[in-house]
C-alpha cells in the first residue's frame, strides 16, 4: 500500500538542519574556534571581537534550536497521528538532506555572496578558498546521500 | 520610604553595574556594546544569520509541493 512520506521527510529535513547547525556550532565555532559568524569583519583576535562573534554565534544557535524544536514537534505529530510510515531510511536520509541543504545554502550566502565569514578565517588565499569549497562539497555530498537513502526507503516501503 | 524611592534606589541602579559587574565599565565592554549596536543595525548581518534558514524553508516547501500526490 502506498503511503505519503511528506510529514516524516519534512520533520527529518528540519532536524537535519538543526542537528547539522549544532555540529557546526559546537565542533567548528566553539571547539575548533573556526567559522565564527562575523569573523571576516571582526576578526576574533581581540577580546571585544571574540565576544561580538560569540553573541552572533549565539543568535545562529538560537535559530538552529528553533529548527530542531519545530522538527521534533512535526516528528511527534507524525508518530502520534500515523501521518507517515516511520521508515528509518527515509528519516535518516531526510536528516542528511537537511544538513546538506543547510551547508550548501549557508556556504553560498554567507561565504560567497555576503562574505561575512569563511570556514577558516585565519587561512589566507588559496587555503581559505579550499576550506570554503570543501564545506560546499560536504553539502552536495550530504544532499546526494540523503536523496539516495530516501529513494531506497521509499522503494523498500513502497511509499510515495 | 520616600528616601528609598528617591535616593537609595536611584543611587543603587546608578552604581550597581560598577561594583556588580567588573567588566561593565572596561574598554572591552564598551567596544562590545558599540559593536553590538552597530551590527544589530546592519541588514547584511541579519541576512547572513537568517537567510540560510529561510531558504531551507523555501526548499522544503518546493519539495513538498513537487511531491504532492
Amino acid at each position: 500500500m502506498s503511503q505519503n512520506i511528506r510529514a516524516l521527510r519534512t520533520a527529518g529535513i528540519l532536524l537535519g538542519v538543526g542537528m547539522g547547525g549544532f555540529v557546526d556550532g559546537i565542533l567548528f565555532h566553539q571547539i575548533f574556534q573556526l567559522h565564527n559568524m562575523l569573523s571576516n569583519r571582526y576578526f576574533p583576535d581581540t577580546l571585544a571581537n571574540e565576544q561580538l562573534n560569540m553573541v552572533w554565534d549565539g543568535v545562529f544557535h538560537a535559530f538552529t534550536w528553533i529548527m530542531t524544536a519545530v522538527g521534533i514537534s512535526l516528528l511527534w505529530k507524525t508518530a502520534k497521528y500515523a501521518r507517515s510510515p516511520l521508515n528509518t531510511k527515509v528519516f535518516v536520509g531526510s536528516m542528511a538532506l537537511g544538513w546538506g541543504l543547510f551547508n550548501l545554502i549557508e556556504g553560498l550566502i554567507d561565504h560567497q555572496i555576503i562574505a561575512i565569514h569563511h570556514v577558516v578565517q585565519r587561512a589566507t588565499g588559496g587555503a581559505q578558498v579550499f576550506w570554503d569549497m570543501l564545506f560546499l562539497a560536504s553539502g552536495v555530498a550530504l544532499i546526494v546521500f540523503g536523496v539516495w537513502l530516501i529513494k531506497r526507503g521509499r522503494a523498500d516501503a513502497q511509499v510515495l | 520610604m520616600t528616601s528609598i524611592r528617591y535616593a537609595v534606589l536611584p543611587l543603587f541602579f546608578a552604581t550597581a553595574p560598577a561594583w556588580a559587574c567588573p567588566l561593565c565599565h572596561t574598554t572591552t565592554a564598551e567596544q562590545v556594546r558599540d559593536g553590538l549596536v552597530s551590527t544589530a543595525r546592519d541588514e547584511s548581518v541579519w541576512m547572513a544569520v537568517t537567510l540560510p534558514f529561510v531558504a531551507v524553508g523555501a526548499v522544503i516547501y518546493l519539495i513538498n509541493k513537487g511531491s504532492r500526490p
